[in-house]
C-alpha cells in the first residue's frame, strides 16, 4: 500500500487528497443536515467551475457568465420537477443538462461566428438576463422562485448523507470525464487551438466547430449543477443566480488555476465555501472576492494548483489565449472599419474558372496563377505565378518584404487573394478556408514557430498525426477499441516523424524547454506527421546551428524523395540553390527570375539585387557547397 | 402617435446609451482595453447625484460640478489600480479583462453596502417637470436634456480630437501605440487621459439620467453589457457606430416596452443583439469606411 502510494506522482496524490476530503465531509458535520446542505450547495457550483475550466482553461475561450447555463439548467429542472413530480432526481439531472447544452449551442453558434469576445460578453449578458426575466415570469415563479418543498406531490427519495455522497460521486465522475476529455483527441485539439488559432487552422482543425463544441461541453456540467442545486436546496429563484455568484465562480477558477484538472475544484470549493461561511462580514464579500480576483490576476494567473504543479508563476495558458482572442478581435475591428473594394472580387471569380481548366492537365501539381494581394496602397504580391510539382523542391528567395510570406499565407488560406487562383488535385483552393486547404494536403510551417509550449514534443506532433488518422473525438475520449487503435497508430506516425527529424531523443521534453533551432525541426516533424502532399517551409533554416542545418537538409531531401512537393522559403541562398530543383526570385511582389538553380544563381539581376556580392565570389561559394 | 412618442423616449434613453458607448470607444481606441466597469461608472454618477441632491441638498449646478469632477477621479483610480499594471506588461496584456470586472464588483458592493436595502429613491430634476408638447408628441425637459448632452458631447469631443494637440496625440496612439511613443507621446498618459474623459462622459450621462432612473446601486453591470450591445449594433471603434448603436438600443427598448412588456425590457437587447449578429455581423457601420475615433 505504502509502496504503491510512493510510486504515484505527487500531482495524482494531491488530487486524491482533494477527492478524499470532499467524500469525508459528512464525517465532520456529525449528521447536521443543514450543514450538509451547504456543502451540497458548494458542490453544485463546483460542477459549474469544472465546466468553465473546459471552455476557458482547456480551449482558451473566455466565458464571463458561468451562471447563465447554471440558471437555465436549474430553472428547467425545477419547472419540470414541479409539474411532473415523478421525474425524480435522475430525470431532473437529464433535463437540466440537456437544457443547458441546448442553450449553450444557441449562444455559441452566432457569437463565435464573430469573435470569442462576443461569446464572453454574451454569456455575461445571459447571466444577467436569466434572473431578470425569471423575476417577472410566472412560469419561473417570479421573485420567490419555485420551491419543491412546497409541492406535496414531490418526494425527495434521497437526502442527508446519502444525497451528499451521491453529489460527491457525480463531482468525482465529472472530474474524471474532464480528465478523459483533456487527454483525448478533443482535448489535444482544444490545447492546440488555445495556444494558437492559426496553428490549429494550419493543421486542418475546424476551429469554429471546435469552439462551439468546447462551449457546449462546458454547459453540460453547469446545467447538471443547476439540477443538483434544485434537488439539494429544494428550490430555485432569481437569488440563486445573482451576478455576484457569476463573478465568484470566475474567481474560483482563477484562484484554483484554469487549465489544471483540480484547479477549478479547489478554487470553487474555497471561494464558494468562503462565501457561505463569512458570517458577519458576508456583506463585504464582494470587496473581498474582488480583491482576491485582482490579486491573482496580477500576481498568480496560473492559480494555486498551477503553482503547486510547477507551471511557473506566469505561464498561464488561458491568459495567453485570451490575449490571442483579443488581438484577433482588434484586427477584426480594424478590418470592419477599412473600406473594402468590390471590383477586385469580380476579377477573381473570372480568373478562377480559367485556372481550373488549365490545372486539370497536371492534378498533383500545386499551381498558383496571377496571385494578387494589396495591403492598403501596397501591392505585397502582384501577379505571381508559381508551381510546385510532387517530389521536387521549389526554392523561393527574395529580400525582406518581397512578398514571400504573404504568398505563403495566400496559398494556405490565411489571407484572401485579391485576384488569382490556387489549384491542386483538380480542385480550386483559393476560395477555401485555411483548415480546408490544410486538409487538402497542403502543410506549412511558420516563420516564428507556433507550438504548444507547455506540451511535450511528442504531444505536439501527435496532435497533427491525429488529424491524418481519423477517429471519433468522443470515441477517443472514452477509449473505445477502434479509437484506441487509431490513437496508437497516430502515436506511431508521430514517433516516425520525430525519428526522421532526428528528434526521437527529445520526444518527452516540453517544447518550451527546447532550443530555438530544435523547435523549428519540431514544426517540420509536425507537418510530416500530417502526411501532406505539399509542404511549405517558411525560413526553416533561420537561427539553426550548423549541425541543425545538416539535419534540416537531409530531412528536406527525404521528404521530397517521398513524393512530397516542397516550397522552401529561405534566406540561406546557398542552401536553397543546393536543395532546390527550381528557384523563383521575388522582388517587391513580382517574380524577377525563375528557373533552375544554376540559372537563377548566375542571373545578373538576382546576384546584384539580392545576394549583395559580385557574381564571381558568389559562384565560388556555391561551388564549394556542391 | 404612441409609436412616435416611444421613438422619442427611445432617443432620450438611447442618448445615454450613446454616451456610455462613446465612453467605451474613447478608452478602447486609446488603450485597446474594453472597460467592463464602464456601467458602474454611470451607476456611481447616478448615486453621487443622489447624495448631492437628496442628502446634501446642494444646488443642481453644484451637484453637476461635483459629479463631473468626481467621476474622472474615480475612473483615474480605476486606470491606475486595475488597468495600468496590465498595460505596462506588454502589448494588449489581457489581465484587465478580469480586473475591470473585479473592480466593477468591488464598486458595486461598496455602494450597495452604503445604500443599504432601501428601494430606489427619486432624484430631483433641475428642469420643470412639465412636458414639451409639439402636436401629439411629448417629451419631458429632462429627456430633452439627455439628447442635448449627447449632442454637446459629440461636438466637443469631435473638436477635441481634431483640433487640440492632446486629441491628435490620442488619435496617433490609437493608430499605432509604438510609433506614437517613439514620437514622445507617453502611452501611460494617453491611457490616463482616455479614462479621465471616459469618466467625464459617465458623469454627464449619470447626471442627466439620474432623475429618470432613480438611485439604484445594482444597475452597473447591466449598463456595461448594454454598452457592449450598443457597440455591437453600431460597430466597434467609431464614434458614429457608438451613437447609432446607443440610439437603436434605446428606441428598441422603448418600442419593446410599448408593444410587449416593460417588465422584460432586457429581452429587447437580446433581440437586437441576435438580429445584429444575423444581419450585420460587423455592426451597422462596419465595413463602410468609418475611421477609428
Amino acid at each position: 500500500m505504502i509502496a504503491s502510494l510512493r510510486s504515484m506522482s505527487a500531482k495524482r496524490l494531491g488530487g486524491l487528497l482533494v477527492l478524499a476530503l470532499i467524500f469525508l465531509i459528512p464525517a465532520f458535520v456529525n449528521g447536521d443536515v443543514l450543514k450538509l446542505q451547504e456543502y451540497e450547495y458548494v458542490l453544485s457550483f463546483v460542477l459549474v467551475c469544472i465546466g468553465l475550466n473546459v471552455v476557458t482553461g482547456f480551449a482558451g475561450l473566455l466565458s464571463l457568465g458561468p451562471t447563465a447555463l447554471f440558471g437555465i439548467g436549474g430553472y428547467a429542472a425545477v419547472i419540470v420537477a414541479n409539474d411532473y413530480p415523478g421525474v425524480g432526481l435522475l430525470g431532473m439531472c437529464v433535463v437540466g443538462t440537456v437544457a443547458a447544452g441546448l442553450a449553450g449551442l444557441i449562444i455559441a453558434i452566432p457569437t463565435l461566428r464573430i469573435s470569442g469576445f462576443y461569446l464572453a460578453i454574451s454569456t455575461l449578458f445571459v447571466a444577467l438576463l436569466v434572473p431578470a426575466v425569471a423575476n417577472n415570469l410566472s412560469l419561473t415563479g417570479t421573485d420567490v422562485g419555485i420551491s419543491l418543498l412546497a409541492n406535496p406531490n414531490f418526494s425527495f427519495s434521497i437526502s442527508g448523507t446519502g444525497l451528499y455522497e451521491l453529489i460527491a460521486v457525480i463531482v468525482a465522475l465529472t472530474i474524471g470525464l474532464s480528465w478523459l476529455l483533456l487527454h483525448s483527441r478533443i482535448g489535444h485539439r482544444f490545447l492546440t487551438m488555445s495556444s494558437s488559432e492559426e496553428l490549429a487552422a494550419s493543421l486542418g482543425m475546424p476551429t469554429y466547430r471546435i469552439k462551439i463544441l468546447a462551449f457546449v461541453l462546458s454547459s453540460l456540467p453547469a446545467g447538471l449543477g443547476g439540477a443538483l442545486y434544485v434537488y439539494s436546496q429544494g428550490f430555485f429563484s432569481p437569488g440563486s443566480v445573482t451576478q455576484q455568484i457569476t463573478i465568484y465562480l470566475l474567481a474560483g477558477c482563477v484562484v484554483g488555476g484554469f487549465g489544471t484538472i483540480y484547479g477549478p475544484v479547489v478554487g470553487g470549493c474555497l471561494l464558494i465555501g468562503l462565501s457561505q461561511s463569512l458570517g458577519s462580514v458576508s456583506k463585504y464579500q464582494g470587496v473581498i472576492f474582488g480583491l482576491i480576483l485582482i490579486f491573482f490576476a496580477v500576481a498568480f494567473p496560473v492559480g494555486i494548483v498551477g503553482l503547486l504543479t510547477g507551471r511557473g508563476r506566469k505561464d498561464a495558458q488561458w491568459w495567453h489565449s485570451a490575449r490571442g482572442m483579443w488581438n484577433r478581435f482588434l484586427v477584426w475591428v480594424e478590418e470592419s472599419s477599412a473600406p473594402r473594394s468590390f471590383a477586385q472580387r469580380e476579377t477573381r471569380t473570372a480568373t478562377t474558372e480559367a485556372a481550373a481548366a488549365s490545372a486539370a492537365t497536371d492534378p498533383d501539381t500545386l499551381l498558383i496563377e496571377g496571385a494578387e494581394k494589396s495591403f492598403g496602397g501596397v501591392r505585397a504580391v502582384a501577379g505571381v505565378n508559381l508551381s510546385i510539382s510532387p517530389g521536387t523542391v521549389h526554392g523561393l528567395i527574395g529580400s525582406n518584404g518581397s512578398g514571400k510570406t504573404t504568398l505563403l499565407n495566400l496559398i494556405s488560406g490565411f489571407y484572401r487573394m485579391d485576384a488569382g487562383t490556387v489549384t491542386f488535385g483538380g480542385q480550386t483552393l483559393s476560395h477555401l478556408s485555411a483548415p480546408e486547404i490544410a486538409r487538402a494536403g497542403i502543410a506549412r510551417t511558420f516563420q516564428t514557430p507556433l507550438l504548444v509550449r507547455s506540451s511535450t514534443v511528442l504531444a505536439n506532433v501527435t496532435s497533427a498525426a491525429e488529424q491524418a488518422i481519423h477517429a471519433g473525438g468522443f470515441a477517443s475520449m472514452f477509449r473505445l477499441p477502434a479509437a484506441r487503435r487509431a490513437d496508437r497508430a497516430a502515436r506511431e506516425v508521430a514517433l516516425d516523424a520525430l525519428m526522421s527529424a532526428g528528434l526521437r531523443d527529445v520526444a518527452d521534453v516540453r517544447v518550451g524547454e527546447l532550443p530555438h533551432g530544435l523547435q523549428r525541426l519540431v514544426e517540420i516533424a509536425r507537418c510530416i506527421a500530417l502526411r501532406p502532399k505539399v509542404l511549405m517551409l517558411d525560413e526553416p533554416g533561420a537561427g539553426l546551428s550548423a549541425r541543425e542545418i545538416v539535419a534540416l537538409r537531409s530531412l528536406i531531401t527525404e521528404v521530397a524523395g517521398a513524393g512530397v512537393g516542397v516550397l522552401l522559403i529561405e534566406h540561406n541562398v546557398p542552401l536553397v540553390l543546393e536543395l532546390a530543383d527550381e528557384v523563383t526570385v521575388l522582388h517587391q511582389g513580382t517574380v524577377i527570375a525563375h528557373g533552375e538553380p544554376s540559372y537563377v544563381g548566375s542571373h545578373p539581376e538576382v546576384v546584384q539585387s539580392f545576394l549583395g556580392r559580385s557574381q564571381a565570389t558568389f559562384s565560388a561559394s556555391t561551388g564549394e557547397q556542391s | 402617435m404612441l409609436f412616435a412618442n416611444a421613438v422619442l423616449a427611445g432617443i432620450a434613453v438611447g442618448s445615454v446609451y450613446g454616451l456610455l458607448a462613446i465612453g467605451y470607444t474613447v478608452i478602447f481606441s486609446a488603450t485597446g482595453v474594453f472597460n467592463l466597469a464602464q456601467g458602474d461608472l454611470i451607476m456611481c454618477a447616478v448615486m453621487l447625484s443622489y447624495v448631492m441632491l437628496d442628502l446634501a441638498h446642494v444646488p443642481q449646478i453644484v451637484a453637476f460640478l461635483v459629479v463631473i469632477v468626481g467621476l474622472p477621479v474615480l475612473a483615474l483610480i480605476e486606470e491606475r489600480t486595475v488597468v495600468r499594471p496590465f498595460l505596462s506588461r506588454g502589448k494588449y496584456n489581457i489581465g484587465w479583462f478580469i480586473s475591470t470586472l473585479a473592480f466593477s464588483l468591488i464598486v458595486e458592493t461598496v455602494v450597495t453596502i452604503w445604500y443599504g436595502n432601501n428601494p430606489p429613491a427619486a432624484i430631483p430634476s433641475p428642469l420643470p417637470s412639465t412636458a414639451v408638447r409639439v402636436g401629439g408628441l411629448s417629451l419631458t425637459w429632462q429627456q430633452l436634456l439627455c439628447v442635448f448632452a449627447l449632442v454637446v458631447v459629440t461636438v466637443v469631443l469631435d473638436l477635441f480630437y481634431r483640433r487640440s494637440w492632446l486629441g491628435t496625440a490620442m488619435r496617433a496612439t490609437s493608430e499605432d501605440r509604438d510609433i506614437a511613443s517613439l514620437r514622445g507621446i507617453s502611452p501611460n498618459r494617453m491611457s490616463a487621459l482616455a479614462f479621465a474623459i471616459s469618466g467625464l462622459l459617465a458623469g454627464i450621462a449619470g447626471f442627466v439620467i439620474a432623475p429618470i432612473l432613480f438611485a439604484d446601486p445594482t444597475i452597473g453591470l447591466t449598463y456595461s453589457v448594454k454598452g457592449f450591445i450598443a457597440l455591437a449594433i453600431g460597430g466597434f471603434g467609431s464614434m458614429r457606430g457608438a451613437i447609432v448603436g446607443g440610439l437603436a438600443l434605446g428606441i428598441g427598448e422603448q418600442l419593446f416596452d410599448l408593444y410587449v412588456s416593460p417588465q422584460f425590457e432586457i429581452v429587447a437587447g437580446l433581440i437586437l443583439l441576435a438580429a445584429t449578429l444575423t444581419f450585420f455581423p460587423r455592426g451597422v457601420f462596419g465595413g463602410r469606411g468609418v475611421r477609428t475615433v
